[in-house]
C-alpha cells in the first residue's frame, strides 16, 4: 500500500497528531520516572515539579482530541486511517490518566516526606514504577513501528507488575499489623502501588490498541489478571 | 435506530436476487471484467466502488444485457436474475431491461471549469457508505465484497485499502 495519500494535507494531519502522541507519551515517561525518584529520595521540591508538569499532559490530551475531531469531520478517515484516528484518542486518555496517577504519587511523597520512613528507600516501589516505565517505552516504540507482536508482549508483561503489586500488599498489610503508628504511612505506599498497577493497565491498554490499529481485529480477551488482592483476607496472627 | 437495524436485519437474512458466477467480458482484445463471482442480495443497497475503468459499470451494464448494444463486446459466465439466466436465448432483452433499471451517472460536476479536476477525495465515496454491502472492483477484478463497515473499517486486501483511505485514485 502506498504510504501517502492523494491529499498531502491528509498525511500532515495524521503526523502531526502522532507527534503530539509522543511529545505526550515522553513527558508522561518522565512523570513516572521523577515521581518514583521523588518518592525514594523524599524530594518535595521534585515532587512539586511532577505535580506541575501534569498541566502540560492535559493541555496534550486536549489538543489530540481536538485534531482527531477535526480530522474526522474535515477528512472522514476509513480503514487503517480511521482505526489510527480512534486509537490515539484512546492512547491519549490512556497517557492523560498514567500522568493523574503519577501526579498523584507526588501528592502523596509530599505527604509522606514529614512523616517517619517506613519502607525505607521504597525500593520495590522504585522497580515497580521502573517496569511500567519501560513497559510504556515499549508501548510507544511498538505504535511507531506498527509492531502487534512487540504490542502483544507487552500485555503479557503487565502480569509480572501485578505480581509486584499482590508482594507489595502483603508487605504492608504486615507492616501495619506491626505496628499501628505505620498505617496512614503505609495507606499512602499502598494507594501509591496500587495506582502503579493502574499505570501498568493503561500501558496494556495502549498495547492493544496498537494490535487494533495493526491488526483491526481486538487481542484476545483473556487478559493477564494476576492482581489477586480484591479476593484477600487478612488472616489474624 | 430501529429503522436501520431493521434494514441490517433483513440484509442479513436476504435472498440471493442477481447472482454472477466467473464472469468474463472482453472488448475486442481487451479483457475487461476478470472472473467475478457475486451474490446481490435482494431489498439490499450495494455499492460498487473502485478507480475508473476498473469495470463497475461493465459489470453493471451485464445485468440487462447493456453490453449486447456493443458489437466488440463478448461475455462469458453466468449471470442470474431471480435463478434464471438472462443470457437464454429464450430471454427478450426488452423485458429484461424492464426489470432491471439503470440510472446513468450524470457527467461534468463542474460545468463552467475547464481546468484541472480537483483532486479525488474520500468524500467521493461518501455515496457508498450508505449501502448495506460494498464491492470493490479494481483492474476489472472483484477485489473485494462484503458488509459496508466491515470494509470501511477493516479491508482485507490491500488494494481495497488503499484506495479507500485515498491512497490510489
Amino acid at each position: 500500500m502506498p504510504d501517502q495519500h492523494i491529499q498531502s494535507a491528509f498525511d500532515r494531519d495524521l503526523e502531526d497528531i502522532q507527534a503530539n502522541i509522543m511529545k505526550m507519551g515522553g513527558l508522561v515517561e518522565e512523570a513516572i520516572r521523577q515521581g518514583a525518584l521523588s518518592l525514594a529520595t523524599r524530594d518535595e521540591d521534585l515532587a512539586e515539579t511532577v505535580r506541575r508538569g501534569d498541566e502540560a499532559i492535559d493541555t496534550l490530551e486536549d489538543l489530540i482530541n481536538e485534531d482527531a475531531a477535526r480530522v474526522i469531520a474535515l477528512r472522514a478517515p476509513t480503514a487503517v486511517d480511521l482505526r489510527l484516528v480512534l486509537s490515539v484518542m484512546k492512547i491519549s486518555g490512556n497517557l492523560e490518566r498514567i500522568g493523574d496517577y503519577a501526579k498523584n504519587m507526588a501528592k502523596r511523597t509530599t505527604v509522606l516526606a514529614q512523616m517517619r520512613p517506613v519502607d525505607e528507600n521504597a525500593i520495590a516501589l522504585k522497580r515497580m514504577a521502573r517496569e511500567v516505565e519501560l513497559m510504556l517505552k515499549d508501548a510507544l516504540d511498538a505504535y511507531v513501528q506498527r509492531d502487534a507482536d512487540f504490542a502483544e508482549d507487552i500485555i503479557e508483561r503487565d502480569r509480572e507488575v501485578d505480581q509486584m503489586y499482590n508482594a507489595l500488599f502483603r508487605e504492608y498489610l504486615t507492616f501495619m499489623m506491626e505496628d499501628p503508628r505505620n498505617i496512614t504511612a503505609c495507606m499512602h505506599l499502598h494507594f501509591i502501588a496500587k495506582n502503579i498497577e493502574r499505570m501498568g493497565d493503561h500501558v496494556t491498554s495502549i498495547a492493544e490498541q496498537v494490535v487494533y490499529l495493526v491488526t483491526g481485529e481486538r487481542p484476545d480477551e483473556n487478559r493477564p489478571k494476576a492482581d489477586r488482592t480484591s479476593t484477600e483476607r487478612v488472616r489474624k496472627i | 435506530m430501529d429503522a436501520a437495524r431493521q434494514i441490517d436485519e433483513h440484509t442479513a437474512q436476504a435472498e440471493v436476487k442477481v447472482s454472477a458466477r466467473d464472469v468474463q467480458v472482453y472488448y475486442g482484445a481487451t479483457h475487461a471484467i476478470k472472473d467475478v463471482s457475486v451474490d446481490i442480495a435482494d431489498k439490499t443497497v450495494t455499492a460498487f466502488i473502485g478507480p475508473s475503468g476498473c469495470g463497475k459499470s461493465t459489470f453493471l451494464r451485464c445485468i440487462n444485457r447493456m453490453n449486447d448494444t456493443i458489437d466488440v463486446a463478448r461475455i462469458e459466465g453466468d449471470i442470474l436474475l431471480d435463478g434464471e439466466d438472462i443470457y437464454d436465448p429464450a430471454v427478450d432483452p426488452v423485458q429484461l431491461r424492464a426489470r432491471v433499471g439503470m440510472v446513468f451517472q450524470k457527467p461534468n460536476p463542474f460545468p463552467k471549469s475547464k481546468k484541472k479536476w480537483p483532486p479525488r477525495t474520500t468524500f467521493f465515496l461518501q455515496g457508498a457508505r450508505v449501502s448495506q454491502k460494498t464491492a470493490f472492483f479494481h483492474l476489472g477484478n472483484l477485489v473485494e465484497y462484503g458488509d459496508t463497515g466491515q470494509i470501511f473499517t477493516n479491508p482485507q486486501d490491500p488494494r481495497t485499502e488503499s484506495y479507500i483511505t485515498g491512497r490510489i485514485g
